[in-house]
């Protein structure tokens, strides 16, 4: 329900008066109008009245005259002020009068009557022929009286028709009184009405340009706050490259300088075996076993190095065939694949924007892993897939076009349960004497993909194989994005490739 | 005074760690060659030996037909070491050697840039070493034909 305002109320208010005195102002004007029309009626009878008066006269003296002079000219007068009469009082009758007049009227009529000597004024005919009465009967005592009574009816009825008028002239007064009241109150009522609606809507409107004014402040303060918190969460994600970056560069160094005793160690030890080896006799074995402890040792320090050169000492993303990549890597390999008797296939793969090098290590390493890892009752087959799909990015709040990849063995497998612990630097599933290997290959693998704001996973089951997903960008909006900001959380965008899928 | 085809010549190595010393002179012992492997520990004594100044003022050195650098040393560096050598006119004809366990990128670039005949990283294992210090006598004592002295860089 919309809320209704003051100045909304009081427009109602000041139309409804306005409208209510409309209302007064016609129904006065009616009323004026009305006692007019009675006045002017009132007026015509009491005419009438007295016209009928003058013509009974006129019969008394033309009767006078016919009687006393034998008038032939008196009769004719007599004849037509009968008439008149007779007119007059049928004016009367079909006049319009009001309710304590009639009685009056009626009473005046039948003294007509009683002088013309007649019932009712039906009886006279016209054109009327009769005569005046004889002198016999003609009494002129009786006549004046009746005259006289005529006379002081009409009085009577011009009085209480005076009643009436001054009555009707005060209603009239009254009612245009009711009209200067009404017109006078509706102005003062309008323009008070008008005013104080100005007032409520200059009100209403101050207090919605403060309110606009508010908002803006609310809104700018809120602006404020967004840039002031963005400014603070880029500040703080500097802070976290340039630790990491510290940090990578520390592992940098730090494998670089592990080196240099280890090398010493080997250098000498070799020394010492040339010199004194067949000294030592059996004991030489110590000496083989320290060696080859530090060469392994040396070992895993270079494939530190190499992980975390992946980020510390990067190459700028270009455009790479993953074909040419494939074919190189398939090259390299060429004599484990013919050793292990393995069969690949492989789809063609697109060309996306990314570090050669690193591109070049990540299938090489997938690839001799699924070589690496065969079972012996099968036949080892690789297959390489790849597609191209449209995936949401959350960060970015776009469709980006991803790559696809997956690498998929027919080897020994792994459990479930080591999913993660696979891409973990150094950590192995097998003995060094069943497999070779530092343990580096998956978590250098993982890490390169996450330079290039990729993702990787493997699914596996024991004796089953294993499929890893390799899922990269194809283009890149900076030629070289860091990765400490546009790494994703893990499984975001496979859940989605998955979404996609189904 | 560079060697001639046949000729035995000194190698000047700067190498600020005894290890490294120690195994450089037994690696090239065992070739039992009569090319004389001489040390300095720094580039300011490498400087100093071969511009007859400080400690050698008193004994001055016959320049080395090849001198081996680490690029890492106390004082001065081997990268300002090789920058100084090679803007001395008298000293600039004398093949530098880098031998060092970097193996970065900007220090390789740097070091050729600045003039250096070839960069090496120092081998793990001691076989590798004396193959090593073997190749580089035989190539700069047998192979190369070095300008006589009083020539321009």
């Amino acid at each position: 329900m919309p809320k209704i305002r003051y100045w909304q109320l009081l427009f109602l208010l000041t139309a409804l008066v306005i409208i209510l005195n409309v209302v007064v102002v016609i129904y006065s004007l009616a009323r004026v109008s009305q006692t007019q029309d009675a006045v002017q009626q009132a007026r015509q009878i009491m005419m009438t009245i007295r016209a009928t008066y003058s013509a009974i006269q006129d019969v008394e003296i033309s009767e006078r005259d016919y009687l006393l002079w034998n008038n032939e000219d008196a009769q004719q007068i007599y004849r037509d002020s009968v008439a008149k009469v007779v007119e007059g009082v049928q004016r009367i009758r079909t006049s319009q009068y009001d309710g304590h007049t009639f009685a009056k009227l009626v009473g005046f009529e039948s003294l007509l009557m009683r002088r013309l000597h007649v019932s009712s004024l039906d009886e006279l005919s016209f054109p009327y022929a009769g005569t005046p009465s004889s002198l016999e009967t003609w009494s002129i005592p009786e006549n004046a009286a009746l005259l006289q009574e005529i006379r002081s009816t009409i009085l009577d009825i011009e009085q209480s028709y005076g009643v009436l008028l001054s009555s009707r002239n005060g209603e009239l007064e009254a009612s245009e009184r009711n009209i200067s009241i009404a017109v006078s109150l509706v102005t003062t009522l309008g323009v008070l009405g008008i005013a104080l609606m100005y007032r409520a809507l200059k009100r209403s409107l101050a207090r919605q340009q403060r309110w606009e004014t508010e908002l803006l402040q609310q809104k700018q303060a809120l602006e404020d706050m967004v840039a002031s918190r963005t400014a603070a969460l880029q500040f703080s994600n500097r802070e976290l490259e340039r630790s990491n970056r510290e940090l990578e560069d520390f592992a940098f160094i730090a494998s670089h300088d592990l080196q240099e005793p280890l090398r010493k160690i080997l250098a000498f030890g070799d020394r010492l075996k040339a010199r004194s080896g067949d000294a030592l006799g059996e004991n030489v074995d110590y000496l083989n076993r320290m060696q080859s402890a530090a060469a392994r040792m040396s070992m895993l320090i270079q494939d530190l190095l190499e992980f975390s050169r992946v980020t510390a000492k990067p190459k700028e993303f270009e455009q790479v065939s993953l074909n040419a990549v494939l074919a190189g890597v398939l090259e390299d390999l060429e004599e484990s694949i013919n050793a292990s008797k393995t069969s690949i296939r492989a789809d063609p793969l697109p060309d996306i924007q990314a570090d050669s090098t690193q591109m070049r290590q990540l299938l090489l390493n997938l690839i001799s892993n699924a070589i690496k890892f065969v079972s012996v009752e099968k036949t080892p087959e690789v297959r390489i897939t790849a597609n191209t799909k449209l995936l949401s990015v959350p960060a970015t709040l776009s469709d980006q076009e991803f790559l696809e990849l997956h690498v998929i063995d027919n080897g020994i497998g792994f459990d479930s349960k080591y999913t993660e612990r696979i891409f973990t630097p150094f950590q192995r599933l097998h003995s060094r004497s069943e497999y070779t290997g530092t343990g580096i290959g998956l978590a250098l693998c993982r890490r390169i993909v996450e330079r290039h704001s990729g993702e990787l996973i493997a699914s596996s089951k024991v004796g089953h194989g294993t499929d890893f997903t390799v899922i990269l960008p194809v283009r890149h909006e900076s030629p070289d994005v860091d990765t400490a900001s546009e790494s994703l959380p893990p499984g975001t965008l496979l859940q989605e490739s998955n979404q996609h899928a189904s | 005074m560079p060697a001639n085809r046949g000729q035995s010549f000194t190698i000047l190595m700067a190498e600020d760690d005894a290890d490294d010393r120690l195994l450089a002179s037994e690696a090239l012992a065992e070739r039992r060659d009569s090319n004389k492997l001489v040390f300095v520990e720094d580039g300011c004594e490498l400087l100093e030996y071969l511009r007859s100044e400080g400690d050698y003022a008193a004994h001055p050195r016959s320049l080395p037909g090849l001198i081996l650098l680490d690029l890492n040393m106390p004082r001065m560096n081997g990268l300002e070491a090789l920058a100084r050598i090679k803007e001395d006119s008298r000293l600039c004809l004398i093949p530098v050697v880098v031998l060092t366990t970097s193996n970065t990128e900007t220090d390789i670039v740097s070091s050729y840039s600045l003039g250096a005949a070839s960069f090496l990283t120092k081998p793990a294992a001691y076989k590798d070493l004396v193959s090593m210090m073997s190749i580089l006598s035989d190539y700069w004592t047998d192979l190369v034909q070095l300008p006589n002295s009083g020539g321009q860089c």
